[in-house]
């Protein structure tokens, strides 16, 4: 016990030291008779669907180089951020880790990925240019580059609910596509139907106002602009359309699956979905499934602007980092994206994915073929709003805030995109 | 109790009356969750007015979550958690108890303050430093570290203190006019005085360790030594979610715990009437 | 907490008390027994006591001194001596946070001293329907907080089951904010808090009341007072302690409240973060890749401070009450 103690007290020392320095200690995979073991970390994709697309792509790649030996580890579906920072404050950040542009640019910005671009300059032209563009940071003390590779992608079409459509006064077949017609459509709902709105949406998210015609960020990601004319007239719009009724109250304070919630008991007209949110209405509400009908994302300039890239970054201690390239670029590359792609309803990355010809000829018979096919043509022409440096914690959770307090009238559309600029740039600057 | 025979009064209609509401507003989710974890496939989950008969009732989803989980294995990992601060729980703040409730040395009043104070701490933010003694000690990635910091907790030694200074005085005066001496009449006068709240601290640190999320989360990276809310975790989906999948997930997790409480509940209102005093 | 005074002069008679043990009446012991008396205090107490070092002061050392530094949780800080606590007086966040944890004190610890009891005596016992009903009473407290959440989020939504109760009957025209309106949902987890808080509590209440003499509620029958008179007169003085702990107890978990205002708002804290706590912000700021820790730090000690000088005040009125 008191040796343990003794330990302990060291520790302390220690661990305050640990707390700060990024990655002190290297990763305990060892090199037994030569063989190189990494680790690869996914985000909640172990389970009956994709486990065994995992272990087929791993013994795959062991096949071929026998003396390497990846470690598939998997992390469930909560906390799955509070973990990583352990994993980084320890340095115990796995060789491969899963995560979305904000996640990476956190471990970037501290120094724990590889900066690809400088790493291998020839993986650019293996993946589509926006992809590449999703995993690239830069400004603010970032050395410019890609901090992971480009990996599944994802977005989704609108979903309507007919029948909520021809009870409100709305025509089924001439879903609205823009943002002039969609604001047009939440006035007709409130003035014709009693506890029945349009949608959650209502400019928490960056693509609400970059398809409005609002530059989000300028050029060298040093400032946000995004309180610009078109964006103060966009969230105008949607504090109006709240005060008409067609933005339920719930949503000033609801999560994304609170909102898919709404939707499916049958309260909301429409809802902005992911291509497989298709397949969840026809499990879970097997009766509104039968009503639905999908739409394009709402944009003014025919672009989908929430196109969101998943990456595999690499950790800057990883002890083999070209095993480590080598297996994300072979688990990103477009034989092995588009099957992956295939079975969760996301699309694939990497050059000549989406020419694949299971996307040449999809079924648009039921509603998860049309919604797919929607998508598809947004991922081919769409892109990512929302810069990897707009966070949670710098800015989106604010905006988020702040909105909600203008929907309230607690402030002008002006002073809530006003705050929510200097809070970020603020913020930018750490 | 005694007068419960002879008058079914006013009174005791009221007091079931009180029951039967109680047991609506505390139970009536429990029963929501059973139904929805029966539902089946032609079950509209979002249902308005939802109800509480499936249409399509099946066991298909406990199935499910058998096959997806190593329900068994899990659960033995929970349980030599659950046991390790059981006993760690019970043991410690008893002796610690004692110690603070009956017994009077130097630096207790010290010692009591730090025991409140870390009942105080925001431990939001000391995980990672939690980690890292951890890691340091060798033993993250093992059962035994999952236990660790919850072995004893500062609310559980405080309720034994209070149970100890609740026993009356006369007790221990009347053993030691019999010439028991410290340790025998902490065991035999003392210790069973507190039964009841010891049973109490041994639910407490089960549920606590049980239903715990987070920290298990960061100290196990081997999926061997998941416990069994990390390996429920799973069957939320990452991109569609079946709420009858994981409501039939919650139902398997709470089972044990129903039944540890069930068999030991009897016992929380067991004082000294075991003791004898008042014989 | 029975008063430390009362406690200690209990302790003082137990030593004068202390006799040499007269195992067969002749042979004693005396040197070895009293060192024995000496250190067995230490011994007692020293297994817990090493652990909740290790793992909580220990741990929570560390974040005393990240307070007064600008670290986050991946890069170290320098020191910036009170810069962190001057910046929170200026963060709106911290100040809704602060009012709203002191009013869930104010608004909960009255509940969760005195329901849990009354529902303590009305399932004490040792039949079997009321262990039935003591185990079911439990129930809340064991499920998970986000079954918790969902389970409340749809009774309390506006188009939820209470709202659809409240406007069938014609008892109300529009719906109740119970969700969507920052004192409706700051009400509503208080509401929730206390729903758990009844099993819980309700079961350290059953081990006080075990030690009530029955016969004591048969003289004040006798003296024909009823049910509520008893519980006045005979069950409040019984678990006198037992009620100032579970105040103090109460106290600290309702101003550090997280889950219940958590899950009832999905983590957003309320339209525009007006619902935020103390914990909610400690999590926000001081958790994640980007965590600013030395700025969570400062807020924790700020909670520990307040939260302390509540228990210290706590003590102190409770002994004047005694004395």
């Amino acid at each position: 016990m008191v040796s343990s103690m003794k330990k302990a007290l060291a520790l302390t020392g220690a661990a305050a030291m640990l707390l700060s320095v990024a990655a002190c200690g290297g990763n305990d995979a060892g090199e037994s008779d030569g063989v190189k073991e990494i680790t690869f970390q996914t985000w909640n994709l172990k389970n009956d669907k994709y486990t065994p697309y995992f272990e087929g792509l791993i013994e795959a790649y062991e096949e071929e180089h026998p003396d390497v030996k990846i470690n598939w580890a998997d992390q469930p579906s909560d906390g799955y951020e509070d973990k990583l920072s352990t994993q980084a404050a320890s340095g115990e950040l796995p060789d491969i880790v899963d995560g979305g542009a904000s996640i990476l640019y956190g471990l970037a910005k501290a120094g724990a990925l590889m900066n690809l671009s400088a790493e291998v300059p020839d993986a650019e032209g293996d993946y589509y240019e926006g992809a590449w563009a999703g995993a690239t940071m830069t400004g603010n003390g970032i050395e410019e580059g890609a901090y992971g590779f480009p990996w599944y992608v994802n977005d989704g079409p609108t979903y309507w609910n007919t029948e909520l459509m021809k009870q409100c006064g709305l025509d089924p077949d001439a879903v609205p596509t823009t943002w002039d017609e969609y604001f047009a459509a939440g006035k007709t709902i409130a003035e014709n139907c009693d506890g029945v709105y349009l949608a959650t949406t209502m400019g928490s998210n960056t693509e609400d106002y970059v398809t409005a015609g609002a530059t989000w960020m300028n050029d060298d990601h040093s400032a946000y602009t995004f309180n610009d004319e078109a964006g103060v007239k966009q969230l105008q719009n949607f504090i109006d359309l709240y005060n008409e009724g067609g933005i339920p109250p719930e949503a000033l304070d609801s999560s994304w699956s609170q909102q898919s919630d709404f939707f499916q008991r049958g309260s909301l007209v429409a809802m902005a979905g992911s291509a497989y949110s298709a397949d969840g209405f026809k499990q879970n509400s097997p009766d509104l499934y039968e009503k639905l009908t999908v739409g394009p994302r709402i944009t003014n300039d025919g672009k989908s602007a929430s196109v969101s890239y998943e990456l595999l970054g690499i950790s800057s201690q990883s002890k083999y980092p070209d095993v480590a390239i080598d297996f994300a670029r072979f688990v990103t590359n477009a034989e092995n994206q588009v099957e992956f792609a295939k079975q969760a309803a996301v699309f694939p990355s990497a050059q000549g994915g989406l020419e694949d010809e299971y996307y040449q000829d999809i079924d648009t018979s039921t509603l998860e073929g049309q919604a797919l096919q929607i998508t598809l043509d947004q991922v081919k022409n769409g892109y990512s709003s929302r810069p990897a440096e707009f966070t949670d914690a710098n800015g989106y959770k604010y905006l988020q805030q702040q909105v909600a307090l203008a929907m309230q009238g607690e402030q002008t559309a002006q002073e809530a995109l006003d705050k929510t600029v200097e809070y970020s740039n603020e913020r930018l600057a750490r | 109790m005694k007068i419960a025979g002879k008058r079914i009064t006013v009174g005791k209609v009221v007091q079931y009356l009180i029951l039967i509401l109680m047991f609506v507003v505390l139970v009536g989710p429990f029963v929501w969750e059973l139904s929805l974890s029966l539902k089946g496939p032609g079950d509209n989950v979002y249902a308005v007015p939802p109800y509480i008969i499936p249409k399509t009732p099946t066991l298909e989803n406990y199935v499910d979550v058998f096959r997806q989980v190593p329900v068994a294995h899990y659960m033995l990992n929970s349980l030599i958690v659950a046991c390790i601060s059981i006993a760690g729980n019970i043991i410690l703040s008893t002796m610690a108890g004692y110690a603070l409730g009956r017994l009077k040395w130097k630096g207790r009043g010290l010692v009591f303050a730090i025991f409140m104070g870390t009942m105080v701490i925001p431990l939001e933010g000391v995980m990672i430093s939690q980690f890292l003694i951890v890691k340091g000690m060798g033993l993250q990635n093992t059962l035994v570290s999952v236990a660790l910091p919850g072995l004893v907790t500062a609310m559980n030694i405080l309720l034994m203190t209070n149970a100890f200074k609740s026993i009356p005085m006369e007790l221990e005066e009347a053993a030691m006019v019999d010439g028991a001496n410290l340790w025998q009449r902490f065991f035999r006068i003392c210790v069973p005085q507190v039964k009841g709240t010891m049973t109490v601290v041994g639910i407490f640190a089960f549920v606590g360790a049980w239903n715990d999320f987070l920290w298990p989360l960061i100290t196990i990276s081997d999926e061997n030594n998941y416990t069994l809310t990390l390996g429920m975790n799973r069957l939320k989906g990452l991109f569609i979610s079946d709420p009858r999948l994981i409501a039939a997930g919650a139902l398997v997790s709470l089972i044990p715990i129903i039944i540890f409480f069930c068999c030991f509940q009897r016992y929380f209102f067991r004082g000294l009437e075991a003791g004898g005093l008042k014989g | 907490m029975s008063s430390v005074a009362s406690a200690a002069a209990r302790s003082e008679a137990a030593k004068a008390s202390d006799r040499p043990e007269p195992t067969n009446h002749t042979a004693v012991n005396k040197p070895h027994r009293s060192f024995g008396t000496v250190i067995a205090p230490y011994l007692f107490v020293a297994p817990a006591f090493i652990v909740v070092f290790v793992f909580v002061v220990l741990a929570a050392l560390n974040t005393f001194r990240l307070a007064f530094t600008d670290s986050t949780l991946l890069k170290p800080g320098k020191f910036v001596g009170f810069q962190n606590f001057i910046d929170l007086f200026q963060d709106e966040y911290f100040l809704t946070a602060l009012l709203n944890s002191s009013l869930y004190v104010v608004c909960v610890v009255p509940f969760m001293v005195i329901l849990p009891l009354i529902l303590a005596n009305l399932v004490k016992g040792n039949g079997r329907i009321m262990g039935f009903f003591r185990t079911a009473f439990y129930m809340p407290v064991v499920m998970s907080a986000v079954v918790v959440g969902m389970i409340w989020t749809n009774l309390l939504d506006s188009q939820g089951l209470i709202n659809s109760i409240l406007k069938g009957a014609g008892i109300i025209e529009e719906a109740i904010p119970f969700l969507t309106n920052r004192w409706g949902i700051l009400f509503s987890s208080m509401f929730v808090t206390i729903w758990l808080g009844l099993g819980y509590y309700m079961v350290i209440y059953l081990t006080a009341l075990a030690n009530i003499d029955e016969s004591l509620y048969e003289a004040a029958a006798l003296d024909g007072a009823g049910p509520v008179r008893q519980f006045v007169s005979v069950t409040m003085p019984g678990v006198r302690s037992t009620m100032v702990l579970i105040m103090m107890l109460s106290t600290i978990s309702a101003f550090r409240v997280f889950n219940e205002v958590y899950v009832l708002t999905n983590g957003t804290a309320g339209p525009g973060g007006m619902d935020m706590t103390m914990s909610m912000l400690i999590k926000n700021e001081g958790t994640g890749i980007q965590a600013r820790t030395g700025y969570a730090s400062a807020i924790s000690l700020v909670v520990l401070v307040i939260v302390g000088t509540l228990l210290i005040i706590q003590q102190i009125i409770q002994k004047r009450g005694e004395d």
